[in-house]
């Protein structure tokens, strides 16, 4: 006989409303259904009530984490519409404060995922870890979220302290290699939790068009920044870790692997960053935008943030349209927990690193 | 795509010789995609061939144009954005969810802002928001595209 257990809006493993139903048989979940849309902010709609000055505020609220990815991707539709180069210290600043934002994103998550799986001295390092990541984007931008960085044309705060932000680099991707990645990737007690759990196909992702470290836990080797690149990706040299097994631990091992590849694209950045202007001039605060559609994507942290701008040619634009990383991978919870034990179901929905603030918009 | 092209009445012809994107056969590379446009779009028969070319569903944009709604399909094949955008009829447009499940979330969350009917779907629960409330919400009354 099924029976079913409703899980959430309030959820014990995540601090994001969102509701889960399972059907299970036993201890055996057989199927599941998901409810969303408890932090529906209309955000699409209230962006065509504001200037493009005040959707970049706006957009940055998407999402607590990774806040400068949806305010530099809606930049560079604007930009796009605009026709402004921007300036290329500025698109190193823009690269190092995506890196920064994707090691805070994945610093995070693995801290999640070691409470979840029971590890919590690991947890507790991965917070402390995260304050260090989180005090450098204040020595940037001021701020430890939302950080304001984005401009039309650039960004509003040059980078200055080189050698600070290196140390801290240096000393994360240390204490990532000495500690978290061993437990991540070869501990006995991480890997019998993780591994054959929550599995997703190559062929499911494709299907369902996943994105991000979830896709590539997968098999899908897909990255904007190899694939579509845009800022300076091109010119950075880092590997896309990919795993084909498609489970729990294939997660854990693809976002891990990740963070070292952050370290090293950021000490490139400080490293070749040229000197020059950090934003490009476009004139008044409301400027009035070009007729016509834009869109841009960016590699986030938790996969594809993708953006739709259309101007009439005023200081509002006519639509804005935002499709967020979690929007796209969530719905494959539904194949991740058929045929997992109950137990393990918070474990699997948490290793898609979903963000419900994000899908609801 | 800029906004003074309109929809066209073009009928697109699902081959390998329409991923050469030419402008002869309705592409325009604008502002990060390629875009082409028809009225009465197939888009079963978009799914159909953008899938078995291994593409990836992205994301459904919808814009109010008056009392219909223009749907403009983002499609990744190999990192190039490829855009398609259609009409719909008298509110309507054909859903292929059935065949590329990744449309579905998109499909629904139309329904809810826009009013769009997406016909042939099996499944028509709320995503965003709670049951009982009317869909259209981003609906404007008289406005213009």
């Amino acid at each position: 006989m099924s029976y079913r257990i409703p899980i959430g809006p309030f959820h014990p493993a995540l601090e994001e409303p969102y509701k889960l139903d399972l059907v299970c048989e036993g201890e055996t979940v057989i199927g599941a259904e998901l409810h969303v849309g408890f932090n529906f902010r209309n955000i699409e709609y209230l962006a065509e009530r504001r200037n493009y000055q005040q959707v970049i505020a706006l957009v940055e609220r998407v999402c607590g984490i990774c806040s400068n990815v949806h305010s530099v991707t809606f930049c560079l539709t604007v930009e796009r519409l605009l026709g402004v180069e921007v300036p290329e210290r500025a698109q190193y600043i823009r690269v190092a404060m995506a890196e920064l934002e994707r090691l805070h994103s994945h610093i995070l998550w693995c801290g999640i995922a070691a409470k979840l799986i029971g590890f919590k001295t690991m947890f507790m390092s991965c917070f402390a870890m995260r304050e260090k990541v989180m005090d450098t984007l204040e020595l940037i931008s001021g701020n430890r979220v939302n950080y304001g960085m984005n401009c039309i044309g650039g960004v509003v705060r040059d980078i200055t302290e080189h050698a600070m932000i290196l140390e801290i680099v240096n000393s994360i991707e240390r204490e990532l290699i000495g500690s978290i990645i061993p437990v991540f990737t070869t501990d006995s007690t991480v890997r019998e939790r993780c591994e054959g759990i929550g599995i997703l196909t190559k062929e499911q992702a494709q299907a369902m068009g996943l994105v991000g470290p979830l896709a590539r836990a997968s098999g899908v080797a897909q990255d904007l920044r190899k694939d579509a690149p845009y800022m300076v990706y091109d010119r950075l040299e880092f590997d896309v870790p990919v795993q084909t097994s498609g489970d729990v631990a294939a997660r854990l091992v693809v976002r891990a692997l990740e963070l070292i590849e952050s370290c090293k694209i950021l000490r490139q950045v400080m490293r070749d960053m040229p000197e020059g202007p950090i934003a490009a001039s476009t004139g008044s605060p409301r400027l009035k935008v070009p007729a016509g559609t834009a869109v841009a994507r960016i590699e986030a942290p938790r996969g594809e943030v993708f953006y739709a701008v259309t101007s009439n040619g005023t200081d509002i634009p006519q639509r804005v349209k935002v499709r967020t990383p979690t929007f796209a991978n969530m719905p494959s919870m539904q194949w991740a927990v058929v045929g997992a034990q109950l137990a393990d179901a918070p474990l699997i929905q948490a290793s898609i690193d979903p963000c419900y603030s994000c899908t609801d918009r | 795509m800029s906004e003074e092209v309109s929809v066209q009445e073009r009928e697109v012809s699902f081959g390998r010789a329409l991923l050469e994107l030419r402008a002869e056969d309705g592409w325009e590379n604008s502002n990060g995609a390629h875009w082409i446009s028809a009225d009465s779009l197939d888009v079963r028969a978009m799914a159909t061939f953008m899938t078995a070319q291994g593409a990836r569903f992205m994301a459904l944009t919808a814009t109010q144009n008056e009392d219909e709604t223009q749907l403009d399909y983002h499609w990744d094949l190999r990192g190039t954005v490829l855009a398609f955008s259609t009409t719909t009829h008298q509110g309507r447009c054909v859903s292929f969810a059935d065949l590329c499940p990744g449309v579905d979330w998109a499909e629904r969350e139309t329904y809810e802002y826009f009013a769009v009917e997406f016909t042939g779907r099996d499944n028509n629960k709320p995503l965003m928001l709670r049951p009982g409330l009317e869909a259209g919400l981003n609906r404007r009354q008289g406005k213009k595209s």
